[in-house]
C-alpha cells in the first residue's frame, strides 16, 4: 500500500469507467451523465496523487524515477491538464466531450502501460546521480508542461479530424478547438521552458559539471522544444492557423513522446534509465 | 548629381530590403527548421566525440554513407562550422528583429488605444443602462476598471466627430507587449553565454588510494611533474562509496577534500554527486569510481607437482618479482584482469590463453635453465590452474589464492566562462514568457450608443474576448445601480 501502486490501480480503473462514462455522455447528450463521469475521474485523480504522495515519501524522492513512475506521472498530469482546462476555460459542451473522451483514453492507456507486467513496480534505491532536488524541478515542470502539451495534441487531432469531416455551419466548434490548443500550449510551454531548458541545465551542471552535451535526450527536448516555438510563431501569420498550427501541435507531441520514451531506449547516453 | 542621389537612393533600399529580409519572421522560421532538423540528425546518428570507434561504425554503413557523413561533418554535427553558421545567422535574426519591434513596441505601451469605429457586436458585449453622458459615466467605469487592474483610463474622441463620439479606454499589463522582446533578448544572452563557453578549460584528475593525503600542486604555484592544472592546490584525504543498508546498490561516491585558493585560505569539502566543489571558477566533479588493476596485489599459491601439494604461498603487487623459498624460481605478475571477457582481443598482449570465465593473472615465471642463463616463460593464472604446464616442465605450478585491486577516482573540473550569463538569459527568458502568455496585454474599449452601454476587451490589442466584455459590461452596470440606490 505505501508503493501506491493499490491506489494506482484503483485510479486506472475510474479512468476507464469515466471514459465509458464520457462517451455515454456524448452519444446520448447527457449532461448527468458527463458529470458523473467527472465526478468519476476527479475521484480517480484524487486516487492517483494520493498514491503520488505515499509513492513519493516511500522513495524518499519525487517519484519519477523509472519509466513506471514516470508514466504514472504522466498520466496525473494528462488529467491534471484536463481538470484545470475545464475549471478555468469556457468550453462548449461537443469540444469538452470531445476532450473528455480523448484525455481519459490516454490516461487510462498510460497507467495500463505502466501496470504491464514487464514493467517492474517496486521502489528501487536512486542511483546517486537522481539523489538530488533539481530531480523534483526539472522533471516535474517538464511533465506539467508536456500535460499541456497533451491537451493541444488532443485539440489539434480533433480539429483535424473535425475539419476533413464537418460543415462550414460547424467552424465555430473548429475555431474554438484550434484556439484551445493555442491556449494549452501558451500555458504550458513555459513550464517545459523552465523544467526541461532551465532547470535541466543547471543541474546537469551541477553533477557532470557542463550544462548542456547534446546528449540525445537533450538534444530531441531542444527539438521538441524548437517545434513549439515555430508553433507560436506561426500563429502569428493568420494563414498558419488552423490544419497547419494543428499538425505542428501534433508533430510537437510526438517528439515530446519520443524524448520521453523512445531516446531512453534507442539512443543511450547519460539521460538513459529504465 | 541626379544619378549618384538616384544611386545612393538605390543602395539605400536594397540595404532596407535585406535587413528586411535578415529580421524578417520567415527567416526565422527558415533558421529554425534547419537547426531542428540537423539537431535531429545529431541525435540520431552517433556522435564520433562520445562514440568509440567512430569511424569503423560509419564504414559499416557503407562507402556512400561513409563520405556523406564525413563530408558533411554529420559525424560532430555540433562542433562543425555550418551549424555554427546555422545558429549566428539566427543570433542575428534574432539581434535585427528584436531592434525593429523594440520601438514600434514602446510607442505602442506609450499611447492610448484609439478610437474604433465599431465596437464589434460579436465580440462585444452590451447592457442597458440608465440615460447618461460619457463624461458622466468615466468616474463610475474608472473605479471599475481599477478594480479589475486597468490602468492609464482615458476619454478618446473620434476623429471624424470630435464634438458628440466620445469612448472610455484603458489598457492592462501594457508592458507585456515587450515581454516577446524580453524573451529574445534572454535567448541572445544564452547564446552568448554559450559561445563563450566554448572556451571552457576541463580535465580529468584520476585520484590512486596512494595518493590519500597528498597535497597535489598547482600548476600555477609549482610547475614540475604531478602538478594539477588548477589555481588551487588540492589535496584528497579519502574517497569511497556509500551503499544502501542491507544492499550492494551505490548510495552516493564521495571525496573529501581540502583546496587552498591563491590567498592561501582552506576550503574543505565532501565532494559528492551533485555536491560538486566550487573554487577559483571551477568546479570540482566526483566523475568516475574505478579500479587500478595495474597496481593489483596478487596473492599465489605455490604448486608442487612433485608432491602434489601446495607449499608456498606468495604475495606480490603487479610488476614486483618474488623469489619461491626453497626453489630455484622467481615470479612476477605482470598485468590482473578481473574479467577477462572485456579485454580487448585486438590487445597485442593478449596471450591467447586468459581464462574468460574467471579473474586471471599474467605473470612471469623466471629460472636458470642449464647453462646457467635466466629463462622466462610467461603464463596465465587462475584459481583453478595456470598455463605454465603448457609452456614448459618445471617443477611447481601456480593458482591465483586471492587479489586486491585499489581503487582510483576520477574527479573531473571543469571552468566554464560565460555560465553566468547564460544563467542570466534563462531568467530574462522565463520573465518574458510569464509577460507573453500569463500577463495578456488587454485593451478596453467603452462606448455610449443611445442608452446602451457597449464594452469591447481585446487581448494583445487583437483578439476580442466576449466573456471579459460581458463580465465588464454587467460590472459596470452593477456599479451603476448601487449608486443610484445609493442616492436614492
Amino acid at each position: 500500500m505505501t508503493d501506491g501502486v493499490l491506489l494506482f490501480d484503483i485510479a486506472a480503473i475510474s479512468y476507464l469507467v469515466a471514459f465509458t462514462g464520457f462517451v455515454f455522455s456524448a452519444a446520448f447528450q447527457s449532461r448527468s451523465v458527463e458529470l458523473t463521469a467527472n465526478g468519476v475521474l476527479i475521484l480517480g485523480w484524487t486516487a492517483h496523487s494520493t498514491g503520488l504522495v505515499l509513492r513519493g515519501f516511500a522513495l524518499g524522492a519525487f517519484p519519477v524515477t523509472t519509466t513506471y513512475e514516470s508514466l504514472i506521472f504522466y498520466g496525473w498530469v494528462f488529467a491534471l491538464g484536463y481538470l484545470v482546462t475545464i475549471t478555468l476555460a469556457l468550453i462548449p459542451q461537443r469540444v469538452r466531450n470531445a476532450l473528455a473522451i480523448f484525455i481519459s483514453l490516454l490516461t487510462a492507456l498510460f497507467m495500463a502501460l505502466a501496470s504491464s507486467p514487464l514493467r517492474s513496480t517496486d521502489i528501487a534505491p536512486l542511483v546517486p546521480a537522481l539523489r538530488s532536488h533539481w530531480l523534483a524541478l526539472h522533471v516535474g515542470f517538464v511533465f506539467v508542461g508536456e500535460g499541456f502539451f497533451t491537451l493541444a495534441f488532443a485539440s489539434s487531432l480533433l480539429y483535424l479530424w473535425g475539419s476533413r469531416r464537418r460543415k462550414e455551419t460547424d467552424t465555430a466548434y473548429l475555431e474554438r478547438l484550434d484556439r484551445l490548443s493555442y491556449q494549452a500550449i501558451s500555458v504550458g510551454f513555459p513550464f517545459f521552458t523552465l523544467g526541461g531548458l532551465f532547470f535541466g541545465a543547471i543541474w546537469a551542471k551541477h553533477a557532470w559539471g557542463r550544462y548542456w552535451g547534446w546528449d540525445p535526450k537533450e538534444t530531441f527536448m531542444l527539438v521538441t522544444w524548437l517545434v513549439y516555438v515555430l508553433y507560436l510563431h506561426v500563429r502569428v501569420q493568420s494563414k498558419w492557423q488552423g490544419r497547419r498550427a494543428a499538425w505542428l501541435a501534433v508533430l510537437g507531441f510526438l517528439l515530446a513522446l519520443f524524448t520521453f520514451a523512445g531516446v531512453n531506449f534507442l539512443l543511450p547516453g547519460l539521460h538513459s534509465y529504465r | 548629381m541626379r544619378s549618384a542621389r538616384s544611386g545612393r537612393g538605390r543602395v539605400a533600399q536594397g540595404m532596407t530590403r535585406v535587413l528586411a529580409m535578415l529580421s524578417s519572421l520567415r527567416l526565422a522560421i527558415v533558421l529554425m527548421v534547419l537547426l531542428a532538423l540537423a539537431a535531429v540528425v545529431g541525435g540520431i546518428l552517433p556522435q564520433s566525440p562520445s562514440t568509440p570507434d567512430a569511424a569503423s561504425l560509419y564504414r559499416s554503413y557503407g562507402v556512400f554513407w561513409y563520405r556523406v557523413i564525413t563530408r558533411l561533418s554529420l559525424d560532430d554535427i555540433f562542433h562543425s562550422i555550418w551549424f555554427f553558421v546555422l545558429v549566428e545567422a539566427f543570433a542575428l535574426n534574432l539581434m535585427l528583429c528584436t531592434a525593429r519591434r523594440l520601438m514600434s513596441s514602446i510607442r505602442e505601451i506609450m499611447s492610448s488605444p484609439p478610437y474604433r469605429n465599431d465596437l464589434n457586436p460579436d465580440y462585444g458585449a452590451t447592457c442597458r443602462i440608465r440615460p447618461t453622458s460619457i463624461n458622466d459615466l468615466l468616474p463610475t467605469c474608472r473605479r471599475v476598471l481599477r478594480r479589475v487592474g486597468y490602468r492609464r483610463i482615458a476619454l478618446v474622441r473620434s476623429e471624424n466627430q470630435p464634438e458628440q463620439a466620445a469612448q472610455i479606454v484603458a489598457q492592462r499589463f501594457r508592458w507585456s507587449r515587450l515581454a516577446p522582446d524580453v524573451v529574445h533578448i534572454g535567448i541572445l544572452l544564452v547564446l552568448l553565454g554559450a559561445l563563450l563557453g566554448l572556451s571552457r578549460a576541463e580535465g580529468v584528475l584520476r585520484i590512486g588510494e596512494s595518493d590519500r593525503g597528498r597535497v597535489l600542486m598547482s600548476c600555477e604555484t609549482e610547475p614540475s611533474e604531478g602538478c594539477v592544472p588548477l589555481p588551487f592546490d588540492l589535496r584528497v584525504d579519502d574517497f569511497g562509496v556509500d551503499v544502501y543498508e542491507d544492499t550492494v546498490q551505490v548510495r552516493d561516491t564521495w571525496a573529501q577534500a581540502s583546496a587552498w585558493d591563491e590567498r592561501g585560505r582552506l576550503h574543505e569539502a565532501r565532494i559528492s554527486v551533485n555536491h560538486p566543489l566550487y573554487l577559483e571558477n571551477y568546479g570540482l566533479y566526483v566523475w568516475l569510481l574505478g579500479e587500478d588493476t595495474s597496481r593489483a596485489e596478487i596473492r599465489l599459491h605455490v604448486f608442487d607437482r612433485e608432491r602434489n601439494l601446495i607449499v608456498l604461498q606468495v604475495e606480490a603487487q603487479i610488476g614486483e618479482r618474488v623469489e619461491l623459498a626453497g626453489y630455484p624460481i622467481s615470479v612476477s605478475p605482470i598485468a590482473f584482469y578481473p574479467n577477462p571477457a572485456a579485454v580487448n582481443a585486438d590487445d597485442p598482449e593478449d596471450l591467447g590463453w586468459g581464462d574468460l570465465r574467471q579473474p586471471s593473472v599474467r605473470i612471469d615465471a623466471i629460472w636458470r635453465d642449464e647453462q646457467g642463463q635466466e629463462a622466462v616463460a610467461q603464463a596465465w593464472v587462475t584459481a583453478s590452474g595456470s598455463s605454465l604446464e603448457d609452456v614448459c616442465e618445471m617443477p611447481v605450478s601456480f593458482l591465483l589464492a586471492d587479489y586486491r585491486v585499489p581503487m582510483t577516482l576520477d574527479l573531473r573540473f571543469v571552468q566554464s566562462p560565460g555560465y553566468g550569463i547564460l544563467i542570466a538569459g534563462f531568467v530574462i527568458v522565463m520573465i518574458g514568457l510569464v509577460g507573453s502568455f500569463y500577463l495578456v496585454p488587454t485593451q478596453v474599449w467603452l462606448g455610449l450608443k443611445h442608452d446602451q452601454l457597449e464594452c469591447l476587451v481585446n487581448d494583445r490589442g487583437r483578439l476580442p474576448n466576449s466573456r471579459r466584455s460581458t463580465q465588464l459590461a454587467n460590472a459596470i452596470a452593477g456599479e451603476l445601480m448601487r449608486e443610484e440606490a445609493a442616492n436614492d
